[in-house]
């Protein structure tokens, strides 16, 4: 019983400091918005990322600290935290508008293979919510369809049970769905690194190795996809389909 | 006519008449001398003088003075006579010793009133070359006799570059001046090179026409010094930067010593001119580069400045052309200034600025002014605000950079007149396309504060599985719970009577097949065995037992209400009727059809099987 009573009163604790520590990071956060409203981009951006040491994120927090560091004129880094503040909010307008604006800064030109439309649709479609977004909605769908299936059970008259039975039946199929479209946001968020490259020159080297032969030069502010990890070389791959070899301070993953 | 004839008159008059006005009374000594070197000041006057009240000058041995010497001369250029009148008093004057020394102002008196002369300073210095210079008087250095019988060496006649300050920040105003320093007398010189000034935008300040020459001390030797350019040099890049050397070829007049002995070659001197190179000095010149944190509205300006914004007028009609002025005034490099920007409201029609340079180049760097003038004209009306002009420019004497502001300009753009259509494009209704001024990339997100530790994926987590089966388990328990309350609610009225309404129906299925075929006798005879058929079952009647009476008293007995027992019998009393009587309407057996049914399913919800 003493014991816990001991084991409730650490769960407490560390709760307390744990919104403690929400606290001071919001606090923080509200403080680098102040700055960035009069202008002080600077303060503002080490403020933000004084947050995000802390181990805090979010998506408003990324995407604030790329507008910082986008009126630092640092384009790379804005890019940088724009995609960040994508894959937490992959549908936010205004993340996707000023990634397109950061862009325009970028040097390389990279024709990206043409993708079958239904492949882009349904990506789209995918990333129409978040992860989580599309997990609640399932859930919601379930309940729904479940109690549609009750009013099938008990329904009064015969066109109304008919309906519940069909009704309850697309909800389900599409509960399913939304649960399938979330869980691959879940699979992509783990199993896809993406880099964008941080050195104004980098040059993808065909095997990790200083002496490698240089395939290309790649300039700061270009996305990469990382395929392999190897000591402190790292396998990309452009969106075009060449793959190559980076040193990893040349590249940051987003 | 008359004025004409006068001045005539005084022309030929040997005295000139003195006006009383513009009297100049001037000394003039040379600004170095060399001790035991006898040299010459003279005082001058233009007018006539009463009485010369001399000076009382303590330092100098007086050798001879004074001596008062009178010139006159008329000269007719172009017809325009000029005439001149000088009176000179003129002292020969030996050091006593090595020092600076003031010599006095002496006063005359012209037409009663006195004028005075200026003052001199004059520096005394202990000269070893003996032979150098002699009694030259002043400023002319060609009377200068040099008994070199060599080349002249490096001391005795130089090309100095020399510039202000070593170090600058970048365009900052550096003066370079280049002089030749000479003991000997120059006949002519050649093929003068001077610096290109490469890294620097470069000005001349001063280029005399005449080479004059002064007399400087230099390093405690007197030389004849004569400036040949200056210049003002502004450096465009950081880093130190060499400025090419200046040069020149002189003649220089020498006197042979090779020649014979005689007295005439002493008395006319056996001279030869021969040539020398003369190179300046190289110099560098170190930059600082701007700092850093320079304003936005930094366009390069070094030195000190002022703005002033000048609206011409406030209130203007539309499509009335007009301006703002600013201007930049100051010193520094103020010609080098680029025009501030002005944000003008995009309903004004903009165009290029006019740029005006007033400044001057001197050994302060560039002063003056220049106006920008940015013309406008207004075409739609309203009250805008032009937002304050800014300029910066980086200050030198204080090392940083400053930034004037002016204030907001108003301007109201009345109606105006009418302009004719063709000089404006009008859309319908008077709508516009809105303008793009600018893009920008989208405002921070300060509305969601939250924070979270870390990413974490709600799907396929134990909480979402959890939530899964909650459902699930949630609609299995309102399943049952609901079937058993149908359960104990057995007569639950809707469930019921659908049943025995569906019982009804089959049991007149034959009679609503007559009913609808309209077979008269058929379906009377079929309603009436399908009710009777249905009685029996219901009550377990034998058919034999079933009269009339027999039906009502039994149903009565077994609760059925006397209402529901007396329609039984009257559509059992209707349909035997019915067989024997005449054809009755659709409409009748129709109701007939439905009484029937409507008994069976009340029958039935009472009593369920």
């Amino acid at each position: 019983m003493k014991r816990f009573r001991i084991i409730i009163l650490i769960m407490t604790l560390s709760v307390g400091a744990y919104a403690a520590d929400m606290e001071s990071g919001r606090k923080a956060l509200a403080d680098a918005n102040t700055m960035y409203k009069q202008g002080d981009f600077q303060k503002a951006l080490d403020l933000y990322l004084s947050v995000e040491k802390e181990g805090l994120v979010s998506g408003a927090l990324y995407y604030n600290i790329g507008n910082a560091y986008f009126k630092l004129s640092n384009y790379a880094r804005s890019i940088l935290y724009y995609e960040r503040a994508l894959r937490l909010m992959p549908s936010d307008d205004d993340v996707i508008n000023n990634l397109e604006m950061a862009k325009a800064f970028t040097v390389d030109k990279i024709e990206s293979v043409p993708e079958f439309v239904l492949v882009t649709w349904f990506r789209n479609l995918t990333y129409a919510f978040s992860s989580n977004g599309w997990a609640v909605f399932s859930l919601v769908l379930m309940a729904a369809a479940v109690v549609f299936f009750l009013t099938y059970f008990f329904g009064s008259t015969f066109r109304f049970r008919k309906a519940s039975f069909f009704l309850a039946s697309a909800l389900l199929l599409v509960s399913v769905f939304a649960f399938v479209l979330s869980y691959m946001q879940k699979q992509d968020y783990e199993h896809d690194k993406y880099a964008i490259v941080m050195s104004p020159v980098a040059s993808v080297k065909g095997a990790p190795d200083q002496n490698g032969t240089s395939l290309m030069i790649l300039h700061e502010g270009t996305k990469l996809q990382v395929i392999e990890d190897l000591s402190s070389w790292k396998r990309v791959e452009l969106s075009d389909g060449r793959q190559g070899w980076m040193e990893n301070k040349d590249i940051e993953v987003i | 006519m008359k004025y004409r004839l006068l001045s005539l008159l005084f022309a030929f008059a040997i005295i000139p008449v003195l006006g009383a006005q513009n009297v100049s009374f001037t000394m003039d000594a040379p600004a170095v001398v060399a001790l035991n070197e006898p040299f010459k000041v003279v005082y001058t006057c233009d007018k006539s003088v009463d009485k010369f009240n001399a000076p009382d000058i303590p330092d100098f041995d007086i050798l001879a003075g004074p001596t008062q010497f009178t010139s006159q001369s008329t000269s007719t250029i172009n017809g325009k006579r000029t005439s001149s009148f000088q009176v000179s008093f003129t002292y020969i004057l030996q050091p006593r010793s090595e020092g600076i020394f003031t010599l006095p102002k002496a006063s005359v008196s012209v037409g009663g009133k006195t004028y005075y002369s200026n003052e001199s300073k004059i520096e005394v210095v202990k000269e070893s070359d003996s032979s150098s210079s002699g009694a030259n008087s002043g400023n002319d250095a060609s009377s200068g006799k040099s008994s070199y019988s060599s080349g002249p060496s490096e001391d005795d006649i130089f090309l100095k570059m020399s510039i202000n300050k070593t170090s600058a920040v970048k365009g900052e105003p550096v003066i370079a001046t280049i002089e030749l320093f000479t003991k000997v007398p120059i006949m002519a010189f050649e093929d003068i090179r001077f610096p290109t000034f490469n890294g620097f935008w470069s000005q001349e300040i001063e280029s005399p026409q005449n080479v004059n020459f002064e007399r400087r001390n230099y390093k405690g030797t007197i030389y004849n010094v004569a400036l040949l350019r200056k210049y003002m040099l502004l450096p465009q890049q950081d880093g130190t930067i060499e400025i090419d050397p200046a040069s020149m070829v002189a003649q220089i007049q020498i006197r042979m010593s090779g020649g014979g002995n005689s007295i005439f070659d002493d008395f006319f001197g056996n001279y030869q001119t021969i040539r020398k190179r003369l190179v300046s000095d190289r110099l560098a010149v170190r930059v600082k580069p701007l700092p850093a944190n320079a304003p936005q509205s930094f366009s390069g300006g070094v030195g000190r400045f002022d703005m002033s914004v000048d609206m011409g007028r406030d209130s203007l009609s539309l499509h009335e052309a007009s301006s703002v002025r600013v201007t930049i005034s100051g010193t520094g490099n103020v010609n080098l200034v680029e025009p501030p920007k002005l944000s003008f409201p995009a309903d004004f029609e903009v165009y290029d600025v006019k740029t005006e340079d007033r400044t001057s180049s001197n050994s302060g760097g560039t002063q003056g002014s220049k106006i920008f003038e940015y013309p406008f004209i207004p075409r739609v009306p309203g009250v805008y605000e032009i937002p304050p002009v800014e300029f910066s420019y980086y200050d030198t004497s204080s090392g940083v950079y400053r930034t004037i502001k002016s204030d907001p300009l108003t301007v109201k753009v009345g109606g105006g007149a009418s302009v004719p259509a063709s000089s404006l494009t009008v859309s319908a209704a008077g709508k516009q396309t809105v303008k793009v001024l600018g893009e920008d990339i989208r405002y921070i997100n300060v509305k969601n504060l939250s924070l979270s530790r870390g990413v974490s994926f709600f799907v396929a987590s134990p909480l979402y599985w959890i939530i899964v089966v909650l459902i699930v388990m949630a609609g299995y328990v309102s399943y049952r719970i609901m079937a058993g309350i149908v359960r104990k609610r057995g007569d639950v009225a809707g469930r019921k009577s659908r049943k025995a309404n569906k019982i009804a129906k089959l049991r007149l299925q034959t009679a609503n097949a007559l009913l609808k075929q309209k077979l008269y006798s058929a379906f009377y005879e079929e309603l009436h065995r399908a009710i009777m058929g249905y009685v029996a079952d219901k009550f377990s009647m034998s058919f034999s037992d079933m009269s009339k009476e027999n039906i009502s008293e039994y149903v009565s007995s077994r609760g059925v209400d006397s209402e529901v027992a007396e329609r039984l019998v009257s559509l059992i009393d209707a349909c035997e009727f019915a067989r024997y009587a005449p054809e009755a309407s659709y409409e009748e057996m129709d109701k007939h059809y439905r009484e029937a049914i409507e008994i069976i399913t009340s029958l039935e919800d009472k009593f369920k099987s």
